[in-house]
């Protein structure tokens, strides 16, 4: 166990509301995040999870609810109270200070020692890989060595509870990829509480040890990655996660059949519900096969909910190397597809090609209110 | 030639600064004449007139003149009469031009003498001080000073002030002056403003306020406002005060001025004459038009007020002559006409400093003569003694090619070469300002730095004395270091007043910007407007203003003080006080520009940095000293050495307020140079070497603060070193 494993706090939000004048920016938030949990918040730009963190840390006051951390209520508290730690999307990096000075300012504010001051900055920096630039200023440093120094600055003082607002979107590609896992790492040996915003699915997919999906002010779900992507609660989440996005295609449930509208679709509708339905089908999951090529064998035990098979052809192509990603025209109907690699540099735009839905892997949501109809096996 | 050409030419053309009553007469004298000359076949002597404002008379004749332009003729006072014959502005007048020397009041003609003894203009009037008396308070104008001083008791129980007059000038205290028989100067042209028996008089104004006849701290303005307010019973003022009233005709009468001891008080005497331009087309028809207007005294005295210069005036119908033409005429016989010898100049200010430290400030009467006959002596040493130029021209020579050779180094330079080429655009626009910069601002360095090597000995005529102005200056051998009028003592107050001004001005900006920096704050655009108008009005303006809050015994400061059961204060007789009204003018004048520096920088203080440090537990005063501080001192920095440049040259507010009262002690050394360019004789030399002491120190003050910020290496100022560089290369 590390000098530096903090261990976590709990923390609770119980009707979050927040309003400016009168437009309406949260609404309804109730979480309970457990002592050294990583949550996400994700969502698009402007859905409120920036706001939902502010009120977390004390910089912004709700308009209505609770903020609990560690069993403490804090909502009147100062942030200074809250014993915790953000690390900000521009780094926040005081200029005039040096990497040392930075990193050491929540413990030269709370009047620590010099001796011990200069013991803990090694430790997090020795942590962080910071060991050699601690005598430069952030104008000195390249985008990820502010980020470290920010997170040691974060780091330092051993809050049990960490925020991050964005913290890797001014990051290269391939950067964000390796902070990603060095923030994973760090949370595994902390163990501390994290909350975490971004707008990155995949940030929020690879980190989370829960997601929540946030929109228009309101949580939409909460859950593990595989979760939010094997059940999305609603159209909303089943849109905004995963890439390229899901499939929605309209139509109606009868007798236990959807049947898609302007196109001739019809399967297993997995759903004891009837009425106007959306039914969802991630692009790796629709099977895509040359219209030349022989049908492949039907499945030897005769199946009650046997693929759906289209004709259509192929609109656009993207080959990206390790996929491709196609646009299929079937009547009405376009489909996005993902197929590994090297099939698909196969699949020439105008090629007709044969598609396959399996109703083992669709979702049906109301076409109405956007809810998930639970999926009931017949 | 046609007839229009004729008639331009035929013109006399005459300046003047007569407004009002003076100069409708003026008018309808010259209209009288020209009628006149018409008639007599004198086409060619038809008088045109000019008014020109008089702030700017004087100047304008300066410029105009030796050029061969301006006017054939001008109406002026005789007090510098000296100096336009040393320089040859004006012409001799033939000595036909004034016969018979009877006809003018004894004198006059003297007046407008040169030091050569030769007429250079015919005088037209005099002005002297005369008595006014408010009729509610003085039935009639007392004849007798001893009438005064019986009746100042009760009047003094009315709430009214017996008598006032500008207690600060010796203009106005000379009627007791020379009453007392006072002289100016000695047998031998030595001053003897100072010394028995004009030193006398100094003693009684002082024994008159001590017994409450005579207020004691008065300015022109102050009277005026006593006088038009029924506060003061008999005021001692000249023929302009009638103008700056407004009374009920019959509520205040113009008298003579009372007797003393039976003896009859006089006044200086400025006389004004019109004068002969020597760049005058036609001088004869010049000498026609000024004897004719001379002559024509009638409409100027009924209409304009003015005592005639003619002898024959008070000869024939005396009584009829208005109230205030009878009175100047009485100062006229029993005064004195003011000396126009250059040497007159430097006793306005030892003697006013004088007045002001009996009897602003109480002063015992020997000490501030003491201090007086010293500054006599300083202002009135000669310049030093001139020098040989050519170790001078050796040097200048020696440092001209060094510069040439630096240039052409530099041109031999290709990269400079071709750098011109390449950003020829660029520097083809930077060109005009540059141009600008060295004619604005390059131009006069030199000129004022090769101007602090020479003496002026009056008429424009310098003197090379190499660095005797400097040295003059910095042996500081006049007063004793310590005492107020001593260079080191003017030095310590400029760096004190420097450094006090800042401070306060970045403080009260700086926490003005720190409120209005808050963008919940209601209102926010009006307090920033509000807040930056004492920047908007002109400096001299609120200047003015302060100095009228200030006034011991009309200003708002100290009825504010009076009512709330405080003991009014009189700023002008102690250093701290008069050192505070300074620097709280300066302070309202001056804070509006840190705290819009200070604004401008706290907006560009991201927002995180803030929260983060809120975060990690800084209250707002750590947050302020860690955080805000650090990034806005680079910002401040120049508006810092700005401001401290600015402050250690305000002239207007030392000039305005304190006017370097008491003594002398609230100078700082730009008021100083300025007296001594224009108050103390024109030593624009000896001005000029001030000004390059000033400059020199405040040079090696910007480097040190600038390379003090460099090597802090603040990121802004290494970004700009970074901009600076590739503008460089």
């Amino acid at each position: 166990m590390s000098a530096l494993a903090t261990g976590g706090v709990e923390v609770a939000l119980r009707g979050i509301a927040k309003r400016f004048g009168a437009a309406e920016v949260l609404a309804g938030i109730e979480l309970e995040i457990a002592a050294g949990e990583l949550v996400v918040l994700l969502g698009r730009s402007g859905c409120g999870k920036s706001t939902l963190l502010r009120i977390v840390c004390g910089l912004e006051e709700p308009s209505a609810g609770e903020v609990w951390i560690g069993g403490r209520e804090v909502t009147a508290l100062e942030p200074r109270e809250r014993n915790l730690a953000m690390v900000f999307q521009s780094y926040a990096l005081y200029p005039h200070m040096t990497v040392r000075d930075n990193i050491a300012f929540p413990l030269r504010i709370r009047r620590v020692a010099k001796a011990e001051r200069e013991r803990r900055v090694r430790e997090v920096a020795a942590l962080l890989g910071l060991e050699q630039l601690l005598d430069r200023r952030p104008a000195q440093l390249s985008g990820g060595q502010r980020q470290r120094v920010a997170i040691a600055r974060a780091l330092v003082r051993q809050p049990p509870l960490y925020l991050f607002d964005e913290p890797l979107s001014n990051l290269d590609a391939a950067l964000r990829t390796r902070m990603r896992a060095e923030l994973r790492a760090l949370h595994a040996r902390l163990g501390a509480t994290m909350l975490y915003v971004t707008h990155d699915q995949i940030e929020a997919m690879t980190l989370a040890d829960r997601i929540v999906v946030l929109e228009a002010g309101r949580i939409q779900q909460v859950g593990r990655p595989e979760e939010i992507y094997r059940a999305p609660a609603n159209r909303f989440v089943a849109t905004f996660v995963g890439s390229p996005a899901m499939n929605l295609i309209p139509g109606e449930v009868q007798g236990g059949r959807f049947r898609a509208q302007g196109a001739p679709l019809e399967l297993v509708a997995g759903s004891a519900r009837s009425g106007p339905a959306e039914l969802g089908i991630r692009p790796e999951h629709v099977l895509v096969a040359l219209a030349d090529a022989p049908q492949p064998a039907p499945p030897a035990a005769p199946a009650p909910a046997a693929p759906a098979w289209l004709t259509g052809e192929v609109e656009l192509s993207e080959p990206v190397g390790d996929r491709g990603y196609l646009h299929l025209r079937a009547g009405e109907l376009v489909l996005r597809a993902s197929v590994p690699g090297p099939e698909a540099f196969r699949y020439r735009e105008g090629a007709r090609v044969r598609a396959a839905i399996d109703p083992a892997h669709t979702h049906l949501f109301d076409a109405r209110t956007g809810e998930r109809w639970e999926r009931q096996e017949p | 030639m046609n007839a229009l050409a004729a008639a331009a030419l035929a013109t006399v053309v005459l300046w003047h600064s007569y407004q009002g009553a003076e100069r409708q007469a003026l008018e309808q004298t010259a209209a009288a004449i020209n009628a006149e000359f018409r008639a007599a076949g004198h086409p060619e002597a038809q008088l045109a007139l000019l008014a020109v404002p008089f702030d700017a008379l004087h100047r304008k004749l300066e410029t105009t003149i030796p050029r061969g332009h301006g006017p054939a003729l001008f109406i002026a006072a005789h007090d510098r009469l000296g100096d336009w014959v040393q320089r040859g502005l004006v012409a001799p007048l033939p000595a036909e031009a004034a016969a018979p020397e009877e006809r003018w009041l004894p004198g006059l003609l003297a007046a407008l003498s040169g030091p050569d003894g030769r007429l250079y203009g015919l005088p037209l009037t005099y002005k002297g001080l005369v008595l006014y008396t408010r009729r509610e308070l003085l039935a009639r104008p007392p004849e007798e000073l001893e009438e005064l001083r019986r009746l100042a008791p009760a009047l003094r129980a009315q709430g009214a002030v017996p008598l006032a007059y500008d207690t600060g000038s010796f203009f106005f205290h000379a009627p007791l002056f020379l009453a007392c028989g006072g002289e100016l100067f000695d047998a031998q042209g030595r001053f003897a403003v100072f010394e028995e028996p004009g030193r006398r008089s100094f003693a009684l104004a002082a024994e008159l306020v001590r017994e409450g006849t005579l207020i004691g701290e008065a300015s022109s303005a102050s009277v005026a406002q006593l006088f038009q307010n029924g506060r003061a019973a008999a005021v001692i003022s000249g023929p302009w005060f009638a103008g700056e009233l407004a009374l009920a005709p019959r509520s205040w009468e113009v008298a003579p001025l009372p007797r003393l001891g039976g003896r009859a008080l006089g006044s200086f005497i400025t006389v004004e004459g019109v004068l002969l331009s020597a760049a005058a087309p036609d001088p004869p028809a010049a000498v026609r038009a000024a004897r004719a207007l001379a002559l024509h005294w009638r409409l100027r005295a009924e209409l304009g007020q003015q005592p005639p210069a003619l002898a024959e005036a008070y000869r024939e119908e005396a009584a009829a002559l208005p109230p205030l033409v009878r009175a100047q005429a009485h100062a006229l016989r029993h005064g004195r006409i003011t000396p126009s010898r250059p040497e007159m100049a430097l006793v306005w200010e030892p003697a006013g400093g004088l007045l002001r430290a009996v009897l602003h400030r109480g002063e015992p009467l020997a000490q501030a003569l003491g201090r007086a006959r010293q500054q006599l002596a300083v202002a009135s040493r000669p310049p030093p003694p001139a020098a040989d130029p050519q170790p001078y021209l050796v040097a200048a020579g020696a440092l001209l090619l060094l510069a040439v050779a630096m240039l052409v180094r530099r041109a031999r330079d290709a990269r400079l070469g071709t750098a011109l080429v390449r950003h020829r655009f660029a520097y083809a626009m930077v060109l005009p300002a540059l141009l600008a910069v060295a004619i604005l601002v390059a131009l006069p360095l030199v000129a004022a730095g090769a101007l602090a090597l020479f003496a002026h000995t009056g008429g424009g005529q310098y003197r090379f004395v190499g660095l005797g102005n400097f040295a003059a200056i910095l042996g500081a051998r006049d007063y004793p270091p310590g005492d107020p009028l001593s260079l080191h003592f003017t030095l310590g107050v400029t760096v004190l007043w420097t450094v006090v001004n800042v401070t306060l001005h970045l403080l009260i900006g700086g926490a003005l910007a720190l409120l209005l920096a808050r963008p919940l704050l209601a209102l926010r655009p009006l307090y920033r407007v509000v807040l930056i108008l004492p920047w908007a009005v002109p400096s001299y303006i609120t200047a003015l203003v302060w100095r009228g809050l200030f006034d011991t015994q009309l200003g708002a400061i100290n009825a504010l003080l009076t009512r709330l059961g405080l003991e009014p204060v009189s700023w002008w007789q102690s250093f701290a006080t008069a050192f505070a009204a300074n620097v709280v003018t300066n302070t309202w004048l001056g804070f509006p520009f840190m705290m819009v520096v200070a604004l401008g920088a706290l907006q560009s203080v991201p927002q995180e940095l803030q929260e983060v440090a809120r975060l990690e537990g800084a209250g707002p005063l750590l947050r302020l000293r860690h955080v805000l501080w650090p990034c806005v001192r680079p910002a401040l920095l120049p508006a810092v050495l700005l401001g401290s440049v600015w402050t250690f040259n305000m002239f207007n507010v030392i000039y305005l307020v304190s006017g370097g009262e008491p003594a002398g002690a609230t100078e700082i050394l730009v008021s100083e140079a300025y007296k001594w360019a224009f108050e103390r004789q024109y030593r624009y030399g000896y001005a000029a070497a001030y000004a390059v002491i000033i400059f020199v120190l405040l040079l090696a003050y910007g480097r040190l603060v600038l390379g003090r910020a460099a090597r802090t290496g603040t990121p802004a100022s290494g970004g700009a070193a970074g901009a600076s560089m590739e503008v460089g290369s």
